[in-house]
C-alpha cells in the first residue's frame, strides 16, 4: 500500500507548521542566540518551494483522477492554511518588542 | 504522481494514522512536547513584559531624578592661581641688518589641591512615589574645612614673582547645579567669597560633564606665603542615586550620617569598617584617604585633571529588584511548564485516562498566566505576597481542573502537591544567591530520581 500524493501533502503542510512554530518559539524565547534569523528565513523559502511543488501535484493528481477531487481539494486547503500563519509568525517576529532586528 | 491505492485502501491508511495518534505513547509525547514548544510563545511575550515595564520603571526614576536632582559629585575645592609665562622671538630685519627680540607674555593656570580636607556630610534621605514606582532621593549639607598651605611653585618651575597672586580664586566642580539649595560662600581666612558659574564653551578639559563653580577673585593678602590659609565652604544639594567625593587634599577625610538604612559603599575607598554603624534608623561611616592611597600629585599646571575613577562615596538605591525577581521566575518557566506536563503526561500513561491536546494547552496557559499575575500583583505588594497570591490561584485553578478532566481526586491532589512543590522549589531558588546552583543540581536529581521511578513499569513498547 503506496502513501498517496494527498496523504504526502498533509503529512508535508503538518510538519511545514510543526517544524515553522517550533523555530518561532525557539527564536521568540531564546532569541538569535539558539536561532538565527538567516536560519529561519532559509527554512521558510524551502518550505514555500517543497510546499509549493506538493500543492501542484496534488492540484494536478485532483485533476485528473476520477475519485479524488474531495481529498486533494481538502489537502490543497490544508497546505494553503499555511500561508496566513506564516504570514503571521513573519508579523510576530517583526513586531516582537524589546528585541534589536536588523 | 497517480494514486495506486483503492480508496478503500486510503480510509484504511488514514485510519491507522488517526489510530497511532490516538494511541501510541511516542505520539503522545511528540504532541505534549511541541504543544511544551508552542507556550514557550507566551512565555516570551511574558519576557518581555517583564523588560518593557522594567525599562518603564527605570524611566520613571530617570525622569524624577531629572527633576530632583542628579547624583551629587563633588571635586574640589580647588585653588586656581594663575602666573606669567614667556616667549621670546627673534626676528631679523634686512634693513638695518640686526634681530628684532620680542617678548610675549602668556598666562597660564596653576591648580593647587588643599593640604587637608574634612567633610561633614549629612544626608536626610525619603523616596518619592510616582504611579507604582519609587525613586530614593535625599537633601544633603556638606561642610568642608581645610587649609591650603603656602604655595610654592618653584619645583615647577615656577618663580613666585610671576604669580598673578590679585587674580586667584577658588574652584568647585560638580555633576549636580541644579540641585544646589542655597547660596555658596566660601570663608578663607577671615573673608567671604561668593561662587558663581563659569561655563566655557572653549573648555577643553576631561571633566566636562562637571559643572564649574569659581569664587570672586582673592584678596592676595588672604593668600599667604607663609602661613597655611584656612578655609571652610558649606554646600546643601537636592540629589538622587548616590553621593562622592574625589579625595584631593593631602589627607582627606569625609564622615557622613543619614536616615538611609540600606547605604551600598561604592568608589575607590571604603568606609572604616570599626567606625561603620548601619541600622535601620539609618548609618554613619567615615573615610581617610592618604595621599600615597592615590596617584595623583597636589599641584596641576594648565589644567584640572579627571580624577574621577578615584573618587568614593555612598549609593542610596531603592532596592527594587521584583522585576528582577519576577524575569528570574520567568526563565523557570519551561522548566514548569515540562515537569507539569510530565505529570499530566504519566498519569495519562498509566491510568489510560485521556487527556485531549486542548486540556494540555489550557494547562500550559494557565501556568503561563501565573508570571503576568507575579508581575502586575508584586507592582503593588512586595514579591513574596504575590508570588503565594499567583501560585495560590494557578496551582487552584489546575488543581479544580485536573479533578475534572482526570475525575480522580488522588490525581488531583496529588497534582496540587505536585505544582506546590515545584513553586516552593523555584521560589527557593531565586531567593538563595550563592547556592541556588547547588539546591537546584540537588532539586532536579531528585525530581529525576522521582520520574524514573514512578515510569519504571510503564510499557513503552506496547503503548
Amino acid at each position: 500500500m503506496k502513501p498517496n500524493i494527498n496523504q504526502i501533502g498533509q503529512i508535508v503542510a503538518l510538519l511545514s507548521f510543526v517544524l515553522g512554530t517550533c523555530l518561532l518559539s525557539f527564536y521568540l524565547f531564546f532569541g538569535e542566540d539558539l536561532i538565527n534569523l538567516g536560519f529561519a528565513l532559509t527554512y521558510v523559502i524551502i518550505a514555500l518551494i517543497i510546499n509549493f511543488i506538493v500543492f501542484i501535484v496534488v492540484i494536478i493528481n485532483g485533476l485528473f483522477t476520477k475519485n479524488n477531487k474531495g481529498e486533494a481539494l481538502k489537502t490543497c486547503g490544508l497546505m494553503a492554511l499555511n500561508i496566513p500563519i506564516a504570514i503571521l509568525y513573519f508579523y510576530m517576529v517583526i513586531l516582537f518588542p524589546n528585541q534589536n532586528l536588523i | 504522481m497517480e494514486n495506486s491505492n483503492t480508496p478503500q485502501q486510503n480510509k484504511q491508511q488514514t485510519n491507522k494514522l488517526s489510530n497511532w495518534l490516538k494511541t501510541s505513547i511516542t505520539a503522545r509525547m511528540l504532541i505534549v512536547g511541541f504543544l511544551i514548544i508552542i507556550l514557550l510563545i507566551p512565555l516570551s511575550y511574558i519576557n518581555s513584559l517583564i523588560a518593557e515595564r522594567s525599562f518603564r520603571q527605570a524611566d520613571v526614576v530617570s525622569e524624577i531624578n531629572d527633576k530632583w536632582g542628579h547624583n551629587v559629585l563633588v571635586y574640589g575645592p580647588i585653588l586656581k592661581l594663575p602666573y606669567k609665562t614667556y616667549s621670546e622671538t627673534k626676528t631679523y630685519n634686512e634693513t638695518t641688518k640686526t634681530y628684532f627680540k620680542e617678548t610675549k607674555t602668556h598666562m597660564n593656570y596653576a591648580y593647587i589641591f588643599p593640604e587637608r580636607l574634612n567633610s561633614d556630610v549629612n544626608v536626610d534621605s525619603k523616596t518619592l512615589k510616582r504611579g507604582n514606582f519609587e525613586s530614593a532621593v535625599f537633601t544633603t549639607t556638606m561642610d568642608f574645612s581645610g587649609h591650603f598651605i603656602p604655595t610654592d611653585l618653584n619645583d615647577k618651575g615656577i618663580k613666585t614673582e610671576d604669580i598673578v597672586w590679585d587674580k586667584a580664586s577658588v574652584l568647585i566642580q560638580t555633576t549636580n547645579l541644579k540641585g544646589i539649595k542655597s547660596e555658596m560662600v566660601l570663608h578663607l581666612n577671615s573673608e567671604a567669597y561668593n561662587f558663581q558659574t563659569n561655563f566655557n564653551s572653549k573648555d577643553d578639559n576631561h571633566n566636562r560633564y562637571l559643572d564649574v563653580l569659581e569664587s570672586n577673585f582673592i584678596k592676595a593678602e588672604d593668600l599667604s606665603d607663609t602661613e597655611n590659609d584656612n578655609f571652610s565652604i558649606s554646600m546643601s544639594f537636592n540629589g538622587t542615586q548616590q553621593i562622592d567625593l574625589i579625595p584631593i587634599g593631602k589627607t582627606t577625610t569625609m564622615s557622613m550620617t543619614s536616615n538611609w538604612p540600606d547605604p551600598s559603599f561604592v568608589g575607590n575607598y571604603l568606609p572604616n569598617d570599626e567606625t561603620k554603624e548601619i541600622t535601620k534608623e539609618g548609618f554613619k561611616a567615615d573615610w581617610k584617604v592618604l595621599h600615597i592611597n592615590r596617584a595623583f600629585s597636589q599641584q596641576h599646571l594648565n589644567k584640572v585633571p579627571n580624577l574621577n575613577a578615584f573618587a568614593f562615596g555612598t549609593k542610596f538605591m531603592v532596592m527594587v529588584d521584583e522585576y528582577q525577581k519576577s524575569e528570574r521566575s520567568a526563565k523557570y518557566g519551561f522548566l514548569v511548564i515540562g515537569l507539569t506536563f510530565l505529570i499530566f503526561f504519566l498519569i495519562q500513561t498509566m491510568s489510560k485516562i485521556d487527556i485531549h491536546p486542548f486540556q494540555y494547552l489550557m494547562i500550559g496557559l494557565a501556568l503561563t498566566m501565573f508570571y503576568t499575575l507575579l508581575v502586575s500583583i508584586s507592582e503593588h505588594s512586595n514579591f513574596l505576597k504575590a508570588y503565594l497570591v499567583a501560585g495560590i490561584s494557578v496551582v487552584a485553578l489546575i488543581t479544580l481542573y485536573s479533578k475534572s478532566i482526570l475525575r480522580n481526586f488522588k490525581f488531583s491532589m496529588f497534582i496540587c502537591a505536585s505544582l506546590t512543590a515545584l513553586y516552593t522549589f523555584i521560589y527557593v531558588i531565586i531567593q538563595l544567591e550563592n547556592y541556588a546552583l547547588l539546591v537546584g543540581s540537588i532539586g532536579l536529581f531528585v525530581i529525576l530520581a522521582i520520574v524514573m521511578f514512578v515510569s519504571r513499569k510503564i510499557d513503552w513498547n506496547n503503548g
